[in-house]
């Protein structure tokens, strides 16, 4: 039994014609990279796929530099969290030269949550209203918190959570990719235990789908990932399916050692 | 893109409006951009708010409702020539850029995400009543023994994980033959920190109270006890 357990699933929902969501998994490095795309001439699955493919290559290049779980004094994170906030950075850059240069890709942004496991811990980086959720011991809590409009108010007192669920304007993002220059990633680091089941997700889950509801759906069918993923796209598509539906399970079976580059093999990484 | 709304009632134009804000509210109580003084107009009865290219109408949850072209609405991307009814009052959406491309847009274009420019953001959320910040800093914090050899000292919490229990890798270090090699962790995230348990018989409290397994958010001046060792959680900046 490898030490993580991986699926990434996607699906068009009920409403829309085309997916705008990107989903990549790499299990023998411990990476895996969610995006919701949108904006332009349906440009968004442009934007979503250049992120989740530069983000997902450069990570697994800078990751052959560095030994496992080394921390930075400067900032307190590892260097694995690092590389995944500097890969949010780059691809930024691209798609916004991406839009430049192509009149019809003008406008497109992207969400993003990436997750590199390490060691026994995992570093999540996020832009956006994607979303990271950990099942452990069969209780659910968030990873992360939207950059989103709703979850602003909410954080500054404005609004209560109940407001919130029942407010008309949950789909303003107030960070993404391809929006400005200095786009900034958030970083959340966590132990990852044997037994945890983490879940990446687009929004299309859970505009639509409580937490009660995943919570129990991944309990039910923890033991098969395939069902599990198809449980949840279901109980979107049931509520509607407004929105393009994409979700990563991961299940962490034992602490996680990437397969080794080059240069740490060479010089007796850890 | 320059908007306007030409406010009539009973076919005279009463007023015009310059959308120029992000947000402009229509309402009975004054304060509103739009301010109507008629008993079927609700206090706030609906906002338009302006994001990207899009103008958008919302109804707040108005007695009387809103509606666009004669049908009710409480979500709507407004087009060129749109005329909103609110109570007995109309007004009459002008503005040719935002015309031909909203009146193809299909009925489930309201779901799509949208990302709103931070130079907005920072105005809806001010409107609001909230000082905007541009990008909050991490906060950062650290705890201070209450209790055993080390009582007095502090310890900076800047990783973005900080184990602690009996184990050698753990930074803040708990003796006991019931705690766990790493009994719990600390996280510094951009909400602020929480603790989680994660394993031993010693369970972790916080406030006098066990965690269990979830985790939980710390707050400035929050008591954290394990086995013998009692610390005491601040807030630095």
């Amino acid at each position: 039994m490898s030490a993580l357990e991986m699926i990434a699933v996607t699906d068009v929902g009920v409403k829309r014609d085309h997916n705008e969501d990107c989903v990549g998994i790499d299990v023998s490095h411990g990476i895996a990279v969610l995006a919701d795309g949108m904006g332009g001439h349906n440009a968004g699955e442009v934007a979503s796929a250049m992120a989740v493919d530069l983000v997902m290559r450069l990570v697994k290049d800078e990751l052959k530099h560095i030994g496992v779980g080394e921390i930075d004094d400067e900032t307190g994170f590892s260097k694995e969290a690092l590389i995944a906030r500097h890969a949010v950075v780059t691809a930024n850059n691209a798609i916004i030269e991406a839009a430049q240069a192509n009149p019809e890709c003008s406008g497109m942004g992207t969400t993003l949550v990436t997750a590199v496991f390490y060691g026994d811990r995992v570093a999540v980086t996020h832009v956006g209203d994607s979303r990271m959720y950990l099942l452990r011991n069969e209780y659910l809590s968030h990873i992360t918190e939207d950059h989103s409009l709703i979850q602003e108010q909410v954080r500054r007192g404005l609004l209560t959570a109940e407001d919130a669920r029942n407010s008309s304007i949950k789909n303003l993002v107030t960070r993404a990719l391809g929006v400005e220059q200095d786009v900034e990633a958030d970083v959340v680091e966590d132990i990852a235990l044997v037994g945890d089941i983490y879940m990446m997700c687009s929004d299309g889950l859970t505009d639509v789908v409580p937490d009660e509801a995943i919570r129990l759906t991944l309990i039910e069918h923890s033991k098969d990932f395939k069902k599990c993923a198809q449980a949840l796209i279901g109980l979107a598509n049931d509520a509607g399916g407004p929105d393009n539906i994409s979700v990563i399970l991961i299940r962490v079976n034992g602490a996680f050692s990437r397969r080794k580059g080059f240069f740490s093999r060479l010089f007796g990484g850890k | 893109m320059s908007c306007k709304l030409i406010l009539k009632f009973k076919d005279t134009v009463i007023a015009e409006y310059e959308l120029t804000q992000e947000e402009t509210t229509i309402g009975r109580k004054e304060g509103n951009t739009i301010h109507i003084d008629n008993l079927a107009v609700s206090g706030r009865h609906a906002r338009i708010l302006k994001i990207g290219n899009k103008v958008i109408l919302e109804d707040l949850g108005s007695t009387n409702g809103t509606q666009v072209n004669g049908k009710g609405v409480t979500k709507h991307v407004l087009s060129h020539g749109d005329v909103v009814t609110v109570g007995k009052h109309t007004l009459t959406f002008s503005c040719p850029e935002a015309g031909q491309k909203q009146v193809e847009a299909e009925e489930g274009e309201m779901d799509k995400t949208m990302i709103i420019s931070s130079s907005a953001r920072e105005e809806l959320l001010e409107k609001g009543g909230a000082s905007a910040t541009a990008k909050p800093e991490m906060v950062l914090g650290g705890v201070q023994y209450l209790s055993g050899p080390l009582m007095g000292k502090s310890v900076e919490l800047k990783a973005s994980l900080t184990s602690m229990g009996k184990g050698k890798n753990c930074k803040i270090r708990v003796p006991g033959l019931l705690v766990g090699k790493q009994a719990a962790v600390f996280t510094r995230r951009p909400t602020g920190y929480h603790i989680t348990h994660l394993e031993g018989m010693s369970k972790t409290k916080v406030n006098g109270e066990s965690i269990a397994d979830h985790p939980r958010v710390l707050k400035d001046g929050d008591i954290i006890e394990l086995a013998d060792i009692k610390l005491q959680f601040y807030i630095k900046s």
